[in-house]
């Protein structure tokens, strides 16, 4: 690795901007995910980065496990499936054996009594200075605000999340939550924060937060962490982390708060190797993650380390509405990302364009439940529907078919827009019978390619981009290859980011007939050529 | 402040309640409920990666410094003398020892040398971030992804293998066990009074992709993982 080379100067320094994720509601996401398109830089640290976990992904599960990743899955998504169709037993025994390994445990309906109950232990330990390591949960409830406002001071302890912390900014990603910065603004955070000189060498970066972070261990009297899983058969929280700071804010510090979702739990021990095989793979594409840490109580008399109390705060805020019968699989999820990575949307617009703390597929499929339909009415239609974050799923969930179902709750519920409705309703009469949908498309083949024909509109595609275009550039709009700019009215927005390839002159149903296709069906189904007659 | 009134929140019996009925329960779960069907069997032939028979001490060598760390092979005769060489060309001038009869030969060497050394037990956490050098057993070793098991319990602690920024461990070879679906199967019978606080599977050198997702080692807990080796036990 080359440092790259260390300017005199920073450059100048991004204002310092409001909480990405303090939207007024009900949140347009358009106008964030359009920002986001055209931020270049962005583009293409997202861009890459997405794509070689994505690759990683598929390398090491092809490399280590082969034909047998599908059944991998499958168990997996059983597993998980299995303990939340059954969840109230499984928390019930949790929490027993949580309780003989000597953990305080607490109930949490909300966010609100989440945030009351982290306060109320500090309170009563009378804790100034509190270490966090990385927890999704928290960021959901706000916790760090919330303790600041009483006075302990909170530091993130995850690289990332602390060069966030410092920036004011907020993750865009599930797991690599600082994927939308730089260097260079990882740098001027510190010189401005910690009043050190400018560097942008990521070693060097990292040399200073570990340095400043040891201090902060060193000194805190609360730790809190989040959980990757929680074990009913012994009543363990496990975590699963590569930096070390986990370790450290659940090891150092007198007193520890996890706070985990409910989803969170698996039956036993052996389901945690499974689950661990599948973690990492898909998040990072590393075969497990540096430290995976089963934390079973406090300290016990014989060891010489550990905090002297464990808590952990259960946490419904609204996943008891998820775990209904037809959303139920999304609970499944592990947070590994691979959606994310995945994703042809999450890719192009970034994490911070979802307006909520879990960006990517499933964000857009959990943010409207567990914050109401109504208040983020574009996100079950931030997705392309390809399938790529269901094949990416490490326990199965159908993201598609869900995103498919909350669109047709926002129909059912009235949230879907006049004009939308309007327009599907349309659609619908122009296929409903042969003639109409004859007659319409015969008139959406003329309009469009009258439109293309107007100078400021049409332009020739080369076929291949990078390539130099054929020698011959078929110009007449009423040639094949022609493609609408600036489409009129509400195709407008459609073609703001992209072309709109005007419809060929001739029908499909008209070369079909022309070829006597349908004298070929009448015949009896045959098919011509080399007749492939699965 | 009165320490005995209730924490914030809601009760166990209302939280556990909302559960059993979005489950669709007609009343909530009490203890007489029966246990649920057992959950999808963890079929070896899916999950397994590493089996018995392969060459275990090869493969936990090769996965251990595939994830970053150092593997050193001994025996058992050699193993304190090793340990103390390996000590000296890491330059570690003050290091913390478990307190295992299997490591009490490498304390007092290390003094002859004119080390500081110190048993793990009489250094606590807070006087680790002064210290170059933790040597800590295992519990076990998995072979399929190189891990190293550190326990916390029966006397040792969470702070050597993760405080300093050198970790030692000492792997002897009969701790091998070939697969992750091995260790956690070996916790079957593991009840929540009787386990140590603290399990860590360690799979390298701390470390960070953060910044630009450039790999970076060393970032909050140790920056080098040596792994002392005894084939012969």
């Amino acid at each position: 690795m080359t440092p790259s080379p260390t300017p005199l100067t920073p450059p100048p320094a991004a204002p310092v901007h409001e909480h990405p994720l303090n939207v007024p509601l009900p949140y347009d996401l358009k106008p964030r995910a359009a920002k986001a398109i055209g931020d270049i830089r962005l583009q293409q640290f997202v861009g890459s980065a997405t794509k070689a976990k994505d690759h990683g992904r598929r390398d090491g599960f092809r490399d280590v496990f082969g034909d047998r990743y599908d059944s991998l899955r499958t168990l997996a998504g059983d597993i998980k499936q299995h303990t939340l169709d059954h969840l109230d037993w499984y928390l019930e025994r949790f929490i027993d054996n949580a309780a003989r390994a000597g953990v305080q445990i607490h109930y949490a309906i909300d966010a609100n009594e989440a945030n009351a109950i982290t306060l109320e232990i500090a309170r009563r330990n009378q804790c100034r200075l509190c270490v966090k390591s990385k927890s999704m949960v928290t960021e959901e409830t706000g916790l760090v605000p919330a303790l600041e406002a009483i006075g302990v001071e909170t530091v993130e302890t995850d690289l990332g999340e602390f060069i966030l912390q410092l920036d004011h900014d907020a993750p865009s990603h599930i797991v690599t939550p600082m994927i939308h910065k730089d260097r260079t603004a990882v740098g001027r955070a510190f010189t401005r924060e910690l009043g050190v000189p400018y560097t942008d060498d990521p070693a060097t970066l990292a040399a200073i937060a570990r340095a400043h972070l040891r201090e902060k261990y060193r000194h805190a009297d609360l730790g809190i962490s989040g959980a990757n899983f929680l074990i009913a058969q012994t009543g363990s929280i496990v975590l699963c982390t590569n930096e070390g700071n986990g370790r450290f804010c659940t090891s150092a510090p007198r007193i520890h708060i996890a706070i985990a979702g409910i989803e969170k739990l698996i039956p036993a021990t052996e389901h945690l190797a499974v689950m661990l095989k599948m973690l990492a793979r898909s998040s990072t594409a590393q075969p497990i993650t540096c430290y995976t840490h089963m934390i079973t109580g406090p300290r016990r008399e014989d060891e010489h380390d550990g905090p002297d109390q464990v808590h952990l705060i259960l946490l419904d805020n609204g996943r008891t509405e998820i775990l209904r019968k037809e959303t139920r699989e999304l609970l499944r999820c592990i947070r590994c990302g691979a959606c994310l990575n995945a994703c042809p949307v999450y890719r192009r617009i970034g994490g911070h364009s979802y307006g909520a703390v879990y960006s990517g597929p499933i964000g857009a499929a959990i943010t409207p439940l567990l914050k109401g339909l109504h208040n983020f009415p574009d996100l079950p239609h931030a997705t392309s529907l390809c399938g790529a974050c269901f094949e990416a799923c490490p326990v199965k969930i159908d993201l598609p078919k869900q995103f498919i179902m909350l669109r047709k709750k926002m129909v059912e519920q009235g949230i879907t827009d006049l004009r939308t409705r309007a327009v599907y309703r349309l659609w619908g009469l122009m296929l409903r019978w042969g003639w109409t949908y004859r007659a319409s498309s015969w008139v959406q083949r003329r309009v469009l390619r009258l439109l293309a024909r107007r100078g400021d509109s049409r332009r020739v595609m080369p076929p291949t981009a990078g390539l130099a275009p054929p020698a011959k550039v078929r110009a007449d709009p009423f040639e094949d290859n022609a493609w609408l700019s600036h489409a009129p009215g509400p195709l407008g927005e459609w073609t703001k980011e992209r072309d709109f390839p005007t419809p060929t002159a001739r029908s499909f149903r008209d070369w079909w007939k022309d070829r006597g296709g349908e004298q070929a069906e009448v015949r009896g189904g045959q098919r011509e050529g080399n007749g492939d007659t699965r | 402040m009165n320490v005995n009134a209730p924490f914030p929140g809601t009760s166990r019996g209302a939280f556990v309640a909302r559960v059993s009925a979005a489950l669709e329960r007609k009343a909530p779960i009490t203890p007489a409920d029966a246990a649920p069907p057992p959950p999808a069997t963890v079929n070896e032939s899916v999950v397994r990666v590493v089996g018995a028979g392969e060459d275990l001490p090869d493969v936990f060598a090769k996965r251990a410094a595939a994830a970053g760390m150092m593997v050193h092979k001994t025996t058992g005769a050699a193993l304190t003398d090793d340990l103390v060489a390996l000590v000296d060309s890491l330059a570690a001038g003050r290091v913390a020892i478990q307190d295992r009869d299997s490591l009490a030969g490498v304390l007092s060497a290390l003094r002859h040398r004119g080390r500081k050394a110190d048993l793990g037990g009489t250094v606590d956490f807070a006087a680790l971030y002064d210290v170059d050098a933790g040597i800590t057993d295992v519990q076990a070793a998995i072979a399929e992804t190189g891990s190293l098991v550190c326990s916390s319990g029966s006397g040792r602690g969470r702070g050597l293998s993760l405080v300093p920024p050198l970790h030692i461990a000492v792997v002897w070879c009969s701790q091998i066990v070939p697969d992750l679906v091995d260790y956690w199967a070996s916790h079957a019978g593991s009840l929540p009074q009787t386990l140590p606080s603290s399990i860590v599977l360690i799979t390298g050198p701390s470390k960070t992709a953060d910044i630009e997702g450039v790999l970076i080692t060393g970032v909050h807990g140790p920056r080098e993982v040596h792994v002392m080796l005894v084939l012969d036990a």
